[in-house]
């Protein structure tokens, strides 16, 4: 048995319910656990517990315990325990601390006394084990969310780790590029590593978990409903040449597309054809190399994105970083007057209390579609908006924009997820080679 | 002995004893990296400022940290942002001086965090301390470039260094009455951390 964990009842830092309460799971060598439930549920928490992070670095009420190679968690440092259980959090973004990719997936290798001439070959070793080795020479700015993921990933396997713990790991990745991962974790589970995943798609991992545990309350997945067919309104964006970079590399160019009122459209495309760069163009926070936009016949190229909203909004991919008050119900009244209508759409009655950083990343990428429909834009952008949110939170949301499109709203989604695609009815667009 | 070097020896001994307590104290790895976080911030807010002389943030860094985390991190934060920005400003004999107000300041703080819960308090600390600091400053400076070190001697490089004291006074008030609660609410938020509480195991028969 790698790990042991025994009635592990936690709770973090003045939060009022617990995050964990009576948790149980054996580990043994290589196997691969898969940990599912509901956003909020406590996924997160077990990894962290598993890693020593909770409680030594999160602070808060730790009861039970977690066993980790032989080391009882308590009464052992992070820095001890980090030597034989790897983690991959959820937001790659936070992770990944260096500028060069090859000097980030060092990192870890470099803290474990790895000596430096052994340093760039096992890093490009691990960039190559999760198909990233083209990254090796890239800056880390330049990368998109999907490859920033893969690069955190070859961050934590490089030293090894006999325990590997991945926090929904494929959130932000293509099809290829999930199956690739799936493949990866069952040959490192053949060779002896013991990984647990915590994630919500576990139909990307079904081939290869040897064992599926569900916590919190683990409801079924839904039946998947589709909205009814509308009718699409008259052009209300328009697209016309679009030529777009991220951090100074070009990214695509020649992209012409047009969105109806009442129109969903679900932008799709391999990791780093630029999405999130396309959705950024088109909000204003960044200006195209080429091309035109129009919103409603007007052209608004040249307009920055303040004059932009609340006509165009986006939810950004990472929206974690872009939550500001201290508590959810101050963040959404920021958006816009329609805040109270937002916060009963996203179900965020019982958190408005709660302060943004507490939450878990379903709940504040909740917290930030709420945020965006305060404003009840013409436009709604929404980059990856499933990703941490359980199978009922997808079905809602999707119901969500299906009302939102109903009123006359257009809704343009960069997304891997073929149900939500599914689910929306979207107008599926192929950004580059789509995947 | 001069008056000089007498203050000085004491001062940097001060100086010295609790950055030594403070490191073996039972804070751990991670108040150690706040704590040089916020001295760093702090450093460099004063070197962004030095050509306003008197305006900086380091006494209202050193003010939130002291509230926040408690006399020993307000006195650690004081202590180094001094140490670090004067690696950029000029080292010298004052440095122990600086050390020594700027850790008061934030140990002040931390002792005082009762009385200080409101932002009127908050603010009326940091007048305080914008003239507290020149006093300590002044007796360095009487000590160590004279003329006489007496009481009279203080009474009127105090009154002279009035101008400086009030433009450090006047700084602390406007960051604070802007900042100050944000930042201890964040710190507080942040030092929550610092506290594991483990439940004790139900041991069956």
């Amino acid at each position: 048995m790698i790990a042991r964990v025994r009635d592990l009842t936690y709770r973090y830092p003045a939060a009022a319910a617990d995050a964990a309460a009576g948790l149980s799971l054996d580990v043994a060598r290589g196997e691969i656990v898969l940990v599912h439930g509901p956003s909020g549920g406590g996924k997160t928490t077990l990894l962290r517990a598993l890693a020593g992070l909770v409680p030594h670095f999160h602070g808060g009420r730790f009861g039970g315990s977690v066993v980790v190679d032989g080391l009882d968690t308590r009464h052992h440092d992070v820095a001890v325990i980090a030597r034989r259980a790897g983690i991959a959090f959820q937001d790659a973004e936070s992770q990944v601390l260096y500028r060069s990719v090859l000097r980030d997936v060092s990192f870890g290798l470099a803290n474990h006394g790895v000596s430096r001439q052994e340093l760039e070959p096992r890093a490009r070793a691990a960039l190559a084990a999760v198909a990233a080795g083209a990254l090796a020479g890239r800056t880390t700015d330049t990368l998109s969310g999907g490859e920033l993921q893969r690069v955190a990933l070859a961050g934590v396997l490089a030293p090894g780790p006999s325990l590997l713990l991945l926090d929904e790991p494929s959130a932000q990745l293509d099809d290829a590029g999930a199956s690739l991962l799936a493949a990866v974790l069952r040959r490192l589970a053949d060779a002896g590593t013991a990984i647990v995943v915590a994630e919500h798609r576990t139909d990307r991992y079904a081939g290869v978990a040897d064992r599926v545990v569900g916590i919190g309350d683990a409801t079924e997945a839904p039946e998947w409903p589709m909205r009814p067919a509308g009718t699409i309104g008259p052009t209300r964006l328009e697209l016309h040449g679009l030529a777009g970079g991220r951090g100074g590399r070009a990214v695509f160019a020649g992209v012409d597309l047009t969105v109806g009122a009442g129109e969903i459209v679900a932008i799709r495309g391999s990791n780093g054809a630029g999405k999130s760069t396309l959705l950024r163009l088109i909000a204003g926070l960044d200006a195209p190399a080429a091309g035109v936009i129009l919103l409603e016949g007007r052209d608004v190229t040249g307009a920055a994105a303040e004059d932009r909203y609340p006509g165009i909004a986006l939810v950004p991919q990472d929206p974690g970083r872009y939550l500001l008050c201290a508590r959810v119900v101050d963040e959404v009244r920021s958006g816009g007057p329609a805040a109270e209508d937002a916060l009963t759409a996203l179900d965020l009655d019982r958190l408005r209390e709660r302060h943004p950083r507490d939450l878990s990343a379903g709940e504040r990428e909740r917290v930030a579609i709420a945020t965006a429909l305060a404003a009840d834009p013409a436009v709604l952008l929404l980059d990856e908006p499933t990703r941490g949110m359980d199978p009922r939170r997808r079905a809602a949301l999707a119901a969500l924009l299906g009302d939102r499109a109903a009123a006359g709203r257009s809704i343009v989604v960069a997304t891997h997820d073929r149900q939500l695609i599914a689910m929306c009815r979207a107008r599926s667009v192929a950004l580059g080679a789509a995947a | 002995m001069t008056a000089a070097q007498a203050t000085l020896a004491v001062a940097g001994l001060l100086a010295v004893v609790s950055l030594v307590a403070w490191e073996r104290s039972a804070g751990g790895i991670r108040e150690v990296a706040l704590v040089a976080t916020l001295g760093a911030a702090a450093a460099a807010g004063r070197v962004l400022f030095a050509a306003i002389p008197s305006v900086q943030p380091v006494t209202t860094i050193c003010i939130c940290a002291g509230l926040a985390l408690g006399p020993r991190a307000g006195a650690a934060v004081g202590a180094t942002a001094a140490l670090v920005s004067n690696a950029y400003l000029g080292q010298g004999p004052w440095t122990p001086w600086q050390m020594l107000a700027w850790g008061l300041a934030g140990a002040s703080a931390g002792f005082a965090r009762r009385l200080l819960r409101s932002r009127r308090a908050l603010v009326a600390f940091g007048a305080i301390w914008g003239f507290a600091f020149g006093a300590i400053m002044d007796v360095y400076q009487l000590a160590t470039f004279g003329p006489v070190f007496s009481v009279d001697g203080f009474v009127v490089t105090h009154a002279r260094a009035l101008p400086f004291d009030l433009a450090h006074a006047t700084a602390n008030v406007a960051l604070l009455a802007v900042a100050g609660p944000a930042v201890v609410r964040l710190l507080e938020r942040h030092a929550r951390r610092f506290h594991v509480e483990f439940i004790p195991e139900v041991v069956r028969p």
